[in-house]
This record gives structure tokens, sequence and C-alpha cells, in this order.
């Protein structure tokens, strides 16, 4: 079996074995360490940043990457790795907060939904409906600009937005495990529906969700630095991925590292968390390989 | 003293009726064993006994399920609650499927233990580790942090029984409970059940569709048929001498009661679909007896000796 097992893994999943490591499984690693790398960022940033990532300098804009500013500097000769390195404090917070209310929202209401079924069921079901109906950036900007531009307002919009996925998903796997076997067990020893549905049912499909939460984190943090990027998120002069390509897109005919370095610190972050869904899916048995 | 008597129970389905005036009474200590083919409506009246049919329109249409001097058949939900796992307790076919299989089997058993008894994490955790031992389960202080899918299936089954008893009641329905089992654990759960009926006084309502589980374990039988109980009675009494002819060819059809070497026979024909009932005698388009009354009406299950009772128009009453 784990001869089978090995044999099917990939050359570096092997080599990793080879060292030690046993039948590690690589995407969970990887993901894993690039996410745990930029929250260590995001937690020394005010230690290890070389300059403040706010105040001006101007006789050194607009400088190219060298030795004194690897990632250059922006048109008020702010140095881009120190706001990189801050903007990551405020996106992985977005990320995490982000998801974190739509997850807590759309797993309660989507197994409620499921379990009760019938009217609150159609109830519950209509309002996702509702939701799904706008595109969901026009609904996002909307309420954000109902509410006011801000980091608050954006988290509120993602939580009014965000829940009907997890909702959806949550719900469908209710359906399937409320007429399963162990449950009509958990009612045969005089279970009330709270204690089936919260200690039963959810731990048995809550590895979906906490698999999709993590591409979601994706998903926030780039609808967090468009918003931002649009304005009405995480106002300038902080330092955010999304502001920072926004006010540097007049000078990236000029200056490409203004606007290329927070790009390509989305693009990390973001792959460092599908890795980390992909390994989660794995380690859940949700996929075969 | 009966502990669980049903009478005329009948669990309908809209306009179709599945299970039709059964009547079963179940005594302290005793094994009932409930026979009978696929789809003959035994696990049915199980489920309709903890109030647990399968959703959809299936109800109980008529009859009283008395457990000491309580109609279960009338009672609310929330008393059902308080009834099912503490005073009724149910062990199922598969128990691969029938275990949460994301806890522990030690939280398994303490839950109900917790749940319906307020017990504190500690007894709960002790009475598991008892149970575990009852079920035969080795070393069960370690056991009990074990997920079902270390368990094998023999043991799932033990574990399992160990759930269903967490509560101590005084009444288990085992339905099909060594049907995914192979023949050689098969023989180890029959007798852990009756070891259990010794120590415990349980009263176990035992559905089966293997005659061989019944002559092993059962003090008394209930035939069933298309929904309706076909005959019923002390075992020993009704397996040497069947009074209704269904019975007689289950038993034909058992491994052992024929030439080796020859093919055992199979009862002709197909057993009705549910709704599509015949008249008359139910078994008649089946039943080498079968004469012109046996098309028109149906017989009654009436006594006949030896605390029996047939429904068959031909049963010899002494």
């Amino acid at each position: 079996m784990s001869e089978l097992a090995l044999s099917r893994g990939n050359w570096l999943e092997r080599r990793l074995g080879a060292l030690g490591l046993g039948r590690t499984n690589l995407n969970l690693c990887l993901g894993a360490a690039i996410v745990l790398g930029w929250a260590l960022v995001a937690l020394l940033a005010p230690l290890i940043a070389p300059y403040d990532p706010i105040s001006h300098n101007l006789p050194e804009k607009l400088q190219g990457p060298g030795l004194l500013h690897p990632f250059g500097t922006d048109n008020f000769g702010r140095d881009v790795l120190s706001r990189v390195m801050h903007g990551a404090r405020i996106d992985l917070q977005m990320g995490i907060i982000g998801v974190l209310f739509p997850f807590m929202i759309g797993t309660t209401l989507g197994s409620i939904a499921g379990y009760a079924g019938r009217w609150v069921d159609i109830a519950l079901m209509r309002l996702v409906d509702v939701v799904l109906a706008f595109p969901f950036l026009v609904l996002m900007l909307a309420i954000i600009a109902i509410l006011g531009p801000g980091l608050v307002s954006f988290y509120i919009a993602l939580a009014l937005v965000g829940w009907v996925s997890y909702a959806r998903l949550v719900r469908a796997q209710v359906l399937v495990l409320k007429t399963s076997d162990f449950v009509t067990a958990a009612r045969s020893l005089g279970f009330g529906p709270l204690r089936i549905l919260f200690r039963h049912i959810l731990p048995n499909c809550i590895a979906g969700s906490i698999v999709f939460s993590m591409s979601d984190v994706v998903l926030v943090v780039l609808s967090g630095s468009s918003i931002s990027y649009l304005g009405l998120g995480v106002q300038p002069p902080t330092a955010e991925w999304g502001v920072m390509i926004a006010e540097g897109q007049n000078f990236i005919t000029t200056a490409w590292w203004i606007t290329t370095f927070p790009g390509l610190a989305i693009v990390f972050m973001a792959f460092g968390f599908s890795m980390l869904a992909d390994g989660l899916a794995e380690r859940f048995g949700l996929r075969q390989r | 003293m009966s502990l669980l008597t049903v009478r005329n129970l009948s669990i309908a389905a809209g306009a179709r009726t599945l299970v039709e005036e059964v009547d079963l009474d179940l005594a302290e200590g005793e094994v009932l064993g409930l026979v009978g083919e696929s789809g003959s409506g035994k696990t049915i009246t199980c489920r309709a006994l903890m109030r647990l049919l399968p959703p959809g329109d299936l109800q109980i249409a008529t009859g009283s399920i008395d457990l000491r001097g309580r109609d279960l058949a009338q009672a609310s939900e929330a008393d059902m609650r308080k009834v099912r796992g503490v005073e009724i307790g149910m062990i199922f076919q598969n128990p691969n499927s029938h275990l949460d299989p994301v806890m522990r089997i030690g939280d398994q058993i303490a839950e109900s233990v917790r749940y319906h008894e307020e017990a504190s994490p500690r007894d709960a955790r002790d009475r598991a580790i008892e149970l575990l031992r009852q079920v035969g389960i080795p070393d069960p202080a370690r056991r009990i942090s074990a997920y079902p899918h270390e368990f094998s299936g023999g043991m799932r089954q033990r574990a399992m029984i160990a759930v269903a008893l967490a509560c101590r009641p005084k009444i288990l329905i085992a339905d099909e409970p060594t049907t995914a089992l192979d023949v050689t654990v098969q023989a180890q759960v029959l007798r852990l059940l009756l070891d259990l009926r010794d120590r415990l006084g349980l009263a176990i309502l035992l559905v089966t569709h293997n005659l061989g589980v019944v002559a092993q374990t059962c003090d008394s039988l209930a035939v069933m048929y298309a929904g309706r109980v076909m005959e019923r009675g002390p075992k020993r009494a009704v397996l040497r001498a069947p009074a209704h002819p269904y019975t007689e060819a289950l038993l034909k059809c058992q491994p052992g009661s024929a030439d080796p070497a020859e093919l055992l026979p199979a009862i002709p024909g197909q057993p009705p679909a549910p709704g599509a009932f015949p008249s008359g005698c139910r078994f008649h388009p089946r039943c080498p007896r079968a004469a012109s009354v046996c098309t028109q009406e149906r017989p009654v299950l009436r006594p006949i000796r030896d605390q029996r009772a047939a429904a068959c128009h031909f049963a010899m009453v002494s």
C-alpha cells in the first residue's frame, strides 16, 4: 500500500521522502510556508522594513531598483519594499477578516436552511438568489458607497455579499448528510436537532468550506485591492497593495517598479493561499489525486 | 410481563399501506426474531417503534406501541427523544455508515450519557471504557480515542452496540445486525447480544432475513410477508412444525435443510410490491396450498396450538 502510494508521488515528493520528510503533502507545506512567510513579514514589518512607508523623501523620488532601494522608490520618494511589507499587514488582515465573517454567517445560515428545510430553506435560498443576482463587485461598491469608504465598510459589505457562497456550499452538503445513516443513528439516540446539526452534520461537511475559504482569501484580497484601487477601500497614504498600484499607474511607462512589485506581492500571496487550499483538500481527502 | 406491546400497527405512505395490522410482544430478557424477505416491512416496523420513519409521507396510520403504559405511537417528538437511546436502543445493519466518521468512538458513546444523564465528562468517559469492555473490545481505555475507520467491521459493530447501550436501555432493536459482517464475526456478535441479554436483562428485537440466525439466538419469532405478520410463536415450535406455508417455504430454502448436492429450492415468483398487494391472502400467488378461499378472504392472525398464531385458512387449530 505505502509502496504503491509512494510510487505515485511525483519526483519532488519522492526526493522529499528520501530526505526523511515522509510522504509530505507538498501543496500543503509550500502553501503554509508562503502564508506563514507573509504573516511574519506583516508582523515584523515595523522592524524589518528599511524605510518609513509613509513619510515623503522627494529628493529620492522615482529611483529604479538598486542597492539602497531594492524595489525602487515611488513618486514621493517612498521605498516600495517598505511599503510592500507594510501593505502585507493590511492585505493579510483583509484576507482573514474578510473571509471569517462570511464563513461564519454562511455556514450557519446554510446549515440551518439545509437542515430545517421547508419555508426556512425557501426563504434563505431566495435571499441567496437575490444577492447572487447582482454582480459581486457592483453590489460591493453600492454597499460601500452607502456606508462611506474605508476598511470597515469593506468588511461589512463582504459579510453581506460573501456569505452566499458558503451558505450554498454547506446547504448542499447538509441536505446529503441529513438523511445519512449516522444521522439516523444519532436520532436513534434521542439527540435534538441542534446537537445533530452542529455536533454531527457540520463537522462532517466543514472541510469543503475550509478549503473554499482558502481560495476565497485570494478573491477577497483581490477585491480588496480593486476596491482600494477604485478609491473606496484603504485610503492613501496608507500602504496597501491595491492603493500602491492605483498610485503608480500614472508612472507605469517611466517607473514600472511602483506597480509591479505590489502586483507581484498580490500574486504571491494568492499563490500561497491557493496552494494551501489544494493541500487541505488533499489532506481532507476531498480530491483524488 | 410484556415490556413492549405493539397492537394493530399499520404504516402507510399516502394511500399505500406498507405494513398492516402488526402485533408484537416483547418481554424482559426475550429475544424476538422478526423474519422476512427484503421489502416485507421489517425495517419500517422497527423504525416506526422508534418513531424514526424515513422522511417523506410515511407515517403510522393506526395502532398502538405500548411501552410501560405509554403509547409511543401518540407520543410527542420531545417525549420520543427521552425514549430513544434511554429506553430503547437501536443498532443498524451497516456499522460502517452508522457511526459518525469524524468523532472518536469514546466520545460517541459518552455523548448520549452526557446528554441524557448530564454526567460529568469523567463519568461519561469511564462509562465508555466500561461499555467497550462489556462488548469485548480489547484495551478499551486506549481504544476510546480511536476513530471508526481505525476499527474492523466486527469491532465497529461492537462499538455501535456500545453506543446504543450507553444509557442502559432495557430494549434493543437490532436491525439486521450481522448482515454486513462475515460469517465468523456474525457468530461472535450474536453471542455478544445473547451475553448482554443475560447480563443486563435486555429485551432484543432482532430483525433478520436469516432463519439460521433466528435458530441460534431467538426465543420466539414473528414471520412477516408483504407487510403482514404471517405467523408468530415460540421459536422451537415454529421452526419444528411451521403452521403457515410461507414459513415452511422459507425453511426449505435454508442451506442444510435439503440434500447438499442439490440446488436449494426457491419460492417461485416475486414478493408483491407495496400498493399492489394481491387480494385475500397476500401469499396466495406463491402458495402451494392456495385454494379459492385464499384469493378472496384475507386470513386473520388467529391463535392455534402452543401460544402460536398463524394467518392461514388451513392452519390447524388444536
